[in-house]
């Protein structure tokens, strides 16, 4: 026990010395933490108004247009453009899509046949439940004159309302209930302009060009020339808030302390109608019914686990591309923001995207190990300077009668110290904002924490390991050497 | 044989060839402690000098200001003419490498070097030519009865025989002045009276100057000066028969 | 007490000045002293300059592989990706409306063999969203060559494929436009011909008359227009023998700034640069790892200072000068780095080799990544011994023989207790 208090004495003695060795335990383990950290799931608000928009927690595109790994593969991969009719919501958050993107060669047609649906689907376990993406393009047609572009999507009823907690987002009117699927009833975007003057319980005209064949590339022919006329009632306004922003432009006399912010929503022209009724038009105007569809939907048992449910259907299905909606919103760098208008008038929000962000695959585990290995290796010098320091003062201490095992333990402990100490801080530091959000979700504290812990052990753990391991055998080694021959050591 | 490096401005024919004036020198310990309160010295060219007192009286921080090592907090040392407030660190460094010899307590030779090398480590810094330096070197280790274990390390030395050899380290570049911290405190009484008769020997036949803080009696014995120091300041100067000769 | 940013500043400034010419020359000059010192250090501690040589070496090796590894697999993908199939050496498409500069001028560009201007542009048609090409009576580009029969005003050729997708034979009606607030308006065109397209500027881009598109434009007022009207919007050029591609695509991208080009080698550069970005984690990973072999050689470095308090100050009291001994601690550290990096260099070169040949993963280790890890590592070692080698250059030679705490900013009232920290 004296070594014990001597060893915790030294530490606090020498901080400053010992600041650098538990600087470099923290950076350590603050690397450990966050590959691992990267490869763990969302909380369940992640990323929620996207995720309401799509209806979805995974998106499921039938061709690769991101490299997920490559090298060792045959594939030739070649340029293509998206069929233009075919929609996705790859279009949402990749509009650069449009302009070309890379596929294997020989992949099957950019659709999904939904006669034929991959099997894992329903193997694969975290997997609540699918659906066919149901987009179709239409345009609505304004009593008053004019016309909008817009994109018609049928929406699951029981998913919308049980698990994106779609009633909520819904600002004037109702959302469907479960037994008006089929029903002429729409929902508009009340971010909008054009669609935020339509009232519930008013008359929606829209107009959906005619399905003339399926191109090359799988995707719908539309004849626009020859549209056919739908009439709903809009059963509400939706908006998809994503918060607030601050508004740019503003002069620094006028400039409020703090700068004034703007709400904004999902500006994305759309109207919502149920899947049975979307099924139904598709029906008309193509003459049969839904079969290709350009993307799946997945919907999840908890977004904790998200990405690993994405990973293993990525694994499963080799020639799609398969990425939450949290990494499709990262990846795109999507945004808006708000400018005062040039007059002065009023404000205009602006969507925007970054430069892509290339974290679009997890860190792979090849490279985990890497950072493990290299975290490792600064432990290792941290116990060398720890013992190598220590020797003189290991040589007094077994002058004065101290054992072997003595001077064992005081080093041990001081290893312990330090890396419980430096891994612990890293660990915090990294893995805070993780648990802050866990604590934020529908997540039970118990899973969080159990989450928490697993990483918390794999991490103190590993570093504790390697610095008893790297100190134990140095220290051995001093404990047996002479007193003399420490006292002169230099 | 030229000497590169010496600083300039060497004054001629001075009397006193080292002389501290109103030295000081305080530590910011606690409330602040005066180690060295005020020490007036003059030390004569070619005086064997013993500064002497009991533990804690400043000796080893006057050692260190006359030698450079330490800046004072007031008061000022000048070597040779040359004032230690005008010289910056280069200066000070300088002024070490050439005009002072150090001898310490624990012998401070550099392991990683044999005696020969650490012998001809300050003409190396001094510049001198490698002919020089070996010729010199010789003549040293010769001097101070250390030429058989000349490409020996420290390690394979005794106390007495490391000391002989940072002594003849000291000597290496002529210097003005040897300062020798405590030189026998670490020697038995054999070897400290080899050191002491070593000290004696070239202060008599090469007229080198010594300031030596010891508590041993036998340096006392054959000073020209003794200081006795206390509390910081200088209790009683005792010059001797043949202070001044050189 | 300095705040942090004063002592990183005043460490940048020492930095600086310790590489200054006139200090180096000076310090070169006393290599012969101070050269074998510092590898009798070396010799004299093989344990912990062979660590921080493996720590260097391992941060080098990573760098190096993971470097060979993105630009590998950059060029597998590149070189798996297929060519376009283009009519022409480059075609581009948006060149700009009002105010950009006219396609005409090409024909002062040196690169440019000939050239072709023709009309692209999206519309709905009754088969879907298309490219209309509309190409000159005797353009090079017709599926028939120049010679062979085009459509008449009022026609169009379509695509094989397409027509059969959609149920168009020849003599059918195609209708062309877009869609305004009144809804879609357009013309109708007669099939004349169906063709099979052999080059990605044709496949699934319906056929017209430059005249006829650039009528039907006007009349919809639709796409680009120029002073006299709506101006075709794309060129295809044919590069001059005895130019390059690159030269000529970077006069279009001159001349025409907001124009899209492509060429054969397009696709293949794209992939480069997808894989190249998706695998700049790895750029991410490689650089900590070396950065940590720095902190892991700060460690040691700090520990070889600690341990020679008393052989510095000896030195420094025989008449070293400060940056005499700051070198020479740079000097016996830079000894164990290159060492380090050698053997990182050739143990990265010798892992790239071994996974080369064992895994299916194609690596390829180029000069500029080994130079960037040269660079790299340099500076990591440079970073992570200043400290140590600025700690003894600002100490005493009193406070290093004494074995006192070393600070970055030794105070003259300090009493160096270590209450406050030093090292």
């Amino acid at each position: 026990m004296v070594f014990v208090r001597m060893a915790v004495r030294n530490v606090a003695r020498n901080w400053n010395r010992t600041g650098m060795i538990i600087l470099g335990m923290m950076v350590a383990s603050g690397l450990m933490t966050l590959t691992m950290s990267l490869a763990t799931g969302y909380a369940e608000f992640a990323h929620l108004p996207y995720r309401q928009m799509v209806g979805a927690d995974i998106l499921i595109y039938p061709n690769r247009f991101v490299f997920d790994s490559p090298g060792g593969e045959a594939d030739r991969w070649e340029l293509r453009r998206p069929d233009p009719d075919l929609l996705t919501d790859a279009r949402f958050f990749h509009p650069e899509l449009a302009r070309g993107y890379l596929s294997p060669a020989d992949a099957p047609p950019a659709v999904f046949d939904l006669q034929d649906v991959p099997a894992c689907l329903g193997e694969v376990e975290g997997v609540a439940d699918w659906e066919p993406g149901r987009l179709l393009r239409a345009y609505v047609v304004f009593e008053e004159g004019g016309r909008l572009p817009v994109t018609l999507r049928g929406r699951d009823i029981a998913a919308d309302r049980e698990r994106y907690r779609m009633p909520g987002s819904v600002t004037v009117g109702r959302y469907f209930r479960e037994e008006q699927d089929g029903e002429w009833v729409a929902l508009v975007n009340e971010a909008v302009p054009e669609l935020a003057r339509l009232w519930p319980g008013s008359r929606l005209v829209l107009e959906v060009p005619t399905v003339k064949g399926f191109g090359p590339g799988g995707g719908p022919l539309l004849d626009y020339s020859e549209p056919r006329t739908y009439y709903f009632l809009v059963h509400g306004r939706y908006s998809l808030s994503l918060g607030t922003v601050p508004l740019r432009g503003v002069s620094s006399e006028d400039r409020a302390d703090p700068p004034p912010r703007v709400p904004v929503a999902i500006d994305e022209p759309e109207v919502w109608v149920p899947a049975g009724t979307f099924d139904r038009i598709y029906a008309e105007v193509s003459g049969a019914p839904l079969r290709y569809t350009g993307q799946l939907g997945v919907t999840v048992e908890t977004m904790v686990h998200a990405k690993t449910v994405a990973r293993t259907l990525a694994e499963a299905l080799p020639h799609c591309s398969v990425l939450t909606v949290p990494q499709e919103a990262a990846l795109s760098g999507l945004h808006y923001e708000a400018y005062l208008s040039e007059d002065g008038s009023g404000v205009d929000v602006v969507r925007a995207y970054r430069s892509r962000s290339t974290l679009a695959v997890d860190v792979k585990r090849e490279l985990s190990f890497v950072a493990f290995l290299a975290a490792g290796l600064l432990v290792v010098a941290n116990m060398y300077i720890l013992v190598t320091q220590r020797r003189r003062e290991i040589g007094v201490l077994k002058a004065i009668g101290s054992t072997g095992r003595d001077i064992v333990v005081l080093i041990l402990t001081e290893a312990v110290g330090y890396s419980l100490t430096g891994s612990l801080i890293g660990f915090a530091a990294i893995r805070c904002l993780a648990t802050l959000t866990l604590l934020g979700s529908s997540v039970t504290f118990v899973e969080g924490l159990a989450l928490t812990l697993e990483a918390a052990a794999v991490v103190v753990g590993t570093t504790t390991l390697t610095a008893l391991v790297f100190g134990l055998l140095p220290a051995w080694e001093a404990a047996r050497t002479p007193s003399a021959a420490l006292l002169t050591d230099r | 044989m030229g000497r590169p490096g010496r600083p300039k401005g060497e004054a001629k024919d001075v009397k006193a060839i080292l002389e501290a004036t109103a030295l000081g020198r305080r530590f910011p310990v606690g409330e602040g402690v005066w180690a060295l309160k005020r020490v007036d010295l003059a030390v004569p060219r070619g005086a064997f000098v013993v500064i002497t007192g009991p533990s804690g009286c400043g000796k080893t921080t006057l050692l260190n200001l006359l030698g450079g090592l330490d800046r004072p907090t007031r008061g000022d040392v000048v070597l040779k003419g040359l004032a230690y407030s005008r010289l910056d660190e280069s200066g000070l460094a300088r002024l070490r490498r050439t005009e002072i010899g150090f001898v310490f307590q624990f012998f401070n030779l550099l392991s990683d070097l044999t005696a020969e090398e650490n012998v001809a480590l300050p003409m190396r810094l001094a510049g001198l030519p490698p002919a020089e330096i070996a010729s010199r070197t010789a003549a040293l280790l010769e001097a101070t009865g250390m030429s058989h274990r000349a490409r020996h390390t420290p390690y394979e030395l005794s106390g007495g025989e490391q000391q002989r050899v940072a002594v003849a380290r000291a000597l290496a570049n002529d210097p003005a002045i040897v300062l020798a911290d405590e030189p026998t405190g670490n020697l038995d009484s054999k070897n400290s009276e080899d050191i002491m008769e070593l000290f004696r020997r070239f202060n008599r036949e090469k007229g080198q100057t010594f300031v030596v803080v010891s508590h041993d009696p036998g340096f006392a014995e054959h000073a020209d000066m003794v200081v006795r120091m206390r509390d910081g300041e200088v209790q009683a100067l005792e010059e001797r028969e043949g202070t001044g000769a050189c | 007490m300095l705040s942090l940013l004063e002592v990183l500043g005043q460490g940048l400034v020492n930095l600086v000045r310790s590489l200054h010419p006139r200090r180096l020359r000076e310090f070169g000059r006393r290599m012969p002293l101070y050269g074998p010192l510092a590898l009798r250090a070396v010799k004299r501690r093989p344990l912990r300059h062979l660590l921080v040589g493996l720590c260097l070496a391992a941060g080098v090796v990573v760098y190096l592989t993971l470097s060979a590894a993105s630009h590998g697999s950059a060029v597998d993908v590149a070189g798996r990706t297929e060519a376009l199939r283009l009519p022409a050496d480059v075609l581009a498409f948006g060149l700009g409306g009002e105010g950009a500069r006219p396609p005409e001028d090409l024909a002062w560009a040196a690169p440019v063999g000939g050239f072709e201007v023709f009309d692209r542009w999206e519309a709905l048609t009754s088969a879907g969203r298309r490219w209309v090409v509309g190409l000159a009576p005797d353009s090079r580009l017709w599926p028939a060559g120049p010679d062979g029969p085009s459509p008449g005003p009022g026609e169009a050729l379509v695509p094989r494929r397409l027509a059969e997708a959609a149920g168009l034979e020849p003599g059918d009606l195609l209708q062309v436009g877009v869609e305004t607030p009144l809804g879609f308006s357009g013309e109708a065109f007669v099939v004349a011909g169906l063709f099979e397209a052999h080059d990605d500027l044709l496949a699934e881009s319906v056929l017209v008359g430059l005249e006829d598109s650039l009528a039907l434009r006007d009349r919809l007022g639709a796409g680009p227009t120029g002073p006299a009207g709506p101006r075709p919007d794309a060129v295809a050029v044919w590069v001059r023998s005895g130019s390059t591609l690159r030269q000529t695509l970077r006069r279009l991208e001159s001349y025409f700034p907001e124009a899209t080009l492509w060429w054969e080698g397009l696709p293949a550069q794209v992939s480069y640069r997808a894989v190249g970005g998706l695998l700049s984690p790895a750029r991410v990973v490689k650089t900590t790892v070396l950065m940590l072999a720095g902190l892991g050689v700060f460690n040691v470095m700090l520990l070889s200072l600690l341990q020679r308090k008393t052989q510095l100050g000896v030195l420094k009291a025989l008449g070293a000068e400060d940056d005499e001994v700051f070198h020479l601690l740079f000097l016996e550290g830079g000894l164990v780095a290159a060492g380090g990096l050698v053997l990182g260099l050739a143990g990265g070169w010798a892992v790239v080799r071994a996974l080369d040949v064992s895994s299916e993963l194609l690596l390829m280790l180029t000069p500029s990544a080994a130079a960037g890890a040269v660079v790299l590592a340099v500076a990591c070692f440079y970073m992570a011994s200043w400290l140590p080698a600025t700690l003894c250059r600002r100490a005493t030679p009193v406070q290093l023989m004494a074995g006192r705490r070393l600070y970055l900013d030794p105070h003259s009232t300090c009493a160096q207790c270590g209450r406050c920290g030093g090292f």
